[in-house]
C-alpha cells in the first residue's frame, strides 16, 4: 500500500516574503517558534486550523502550501 | 538545541525531582529498612518536608528560569505542545495507576499473612513490602512524575 505523507513549501514562501523569520511567522499563527520549525522540517502535521493560518499568512490558498503525496 | 519557554520548564521539574529524590532517598530508606515498627509521627514528617521541598524549590527554580528567560513566558500552549503533555500524562497516569494497584495489593497480603511475614526471604521484599503504604504511595507518586517529565521531554526532543 502506499504510504502518503503532508509535505509544504513554508520554507520557500517564508523566503519569499522578504525572508519572513520563524518567529514572525509563529507569532501570526498563534504557536511556538519550535512549532513553526516542526512542521517546517515536517515532524509536525498541524491542525486545520492552524495550516490554515499558516496558509493565510502568506495570502495563499490551503493546497498551495500544504501537499499530501505519496513518499 | 533549541528549547522552548515549556520544554525548559519540563527539564526545571524533572531536575529538582532527581536531586530532591537524591536528597531524600536516603531519609526514605532508613524509614523502609524499619519496616513495619516504623513510627508515624517520622513518616508523617518526612512526607511534610518533602512536600514543601518540594512546592519551594519548584516555584523558586520556576520563578528564575521566568527572569531568564523571556521569550514564550507569557504565551499560553500551542496545539503541539498539548500534544506532547497528553501523551506524556498518560505515561505517567499508567505508571501511577499500576503503581498503586501493586500497593493495594501488597497491602491486602500483608493483611492475610501472619504480622510481621513477608511473601519473600528477600530484604529487599520484606523492608518494601511491610512499610507503611503512605511510604511506598511516595515511591510510586514519585517514579511516574518522573516517567511523566521524561516521556515530555522526549517527545519535546523527538519532534512529533
Amino acid at each position: 500500500m502506499a504510504h502518503f505523507v503532508i509535505t509544504n513549501k513554508i520554507r520557500e514562501l517564508r523566503f519569499f516574503a522578504d525572508e519572513m523569520t520563524q518567529s514572525a511567522l509563529a507569532e501570526q499563527v498563534g504557536v511556538t517558534r519550535q512549532t513553526i520549525m516542526a512542521i517546517e522540517k515536517g515532524k509536525y502535521s498541524p491542525s486545520l486550523e492552524v495550516a490554515f493560518k499558516i496558509a493565510q499568512a502568506f495570502g495563499k490558498p490551503l493546497q498551495d502550501v500544504f501537499f499530501y503525496e505519496k513518499q | 538545541m533549541s528549547l522552548s519557554y515549556r520544554e525548559k520548564t519540563v527539564w526545571v521539574s524533572l531536575l529538582v525531582s532527581l536531586i530532591l529524590a537524591s536528597y531524600f532517598g536516603s531519609q526514605l530508606q532508613a524509614l523502609f529498612s524499619v519496616g513495619p515498627a516504623v513510627d508515624a509521627t517520622a513518616v508523617s514528617a518526612l512526607l511534610l518536608k518533602i512536600v514543601i521541598a518540594f512546592i519551594v524549590v519548584e516555584v523558586v527554580m520556576h520563578a528564575l528560569l521566568a527572569m531568564e528567560e523571556q521569550e514564550g513566558a507569557d504565551e499560553p500552549e500551542d496545539e503541539r505542545e498539548a500534544t506532547f503533555r497528553f501523551r506524556a500524562n498518560e505515561w505517567g497516569y499508567w505508571c501511577l495507576s499500576i503503581g498503586v494497584i501493586i500497593c493495594i495489593i501488597n497491602e491486602l497480603m500483608n493483611k492475610q499473612l501472619a504480622e510481621g511475614a513477608a511473601i519473600s526471604d528477600n530484604p529487599f521484599f520484606q523492608s518494601f513490602g511491610l512499610a507503611p503504604l503512605e511510604l511506598k504511595l511516595v515511591i510510586v507518586f514519585w517514579l511516574s512524575e518522573i516517567v511523566r517529565f521524561s516521556a515530555h521531554l522526549y517527545y519535546y526532543r523527538k519532534g512529533e
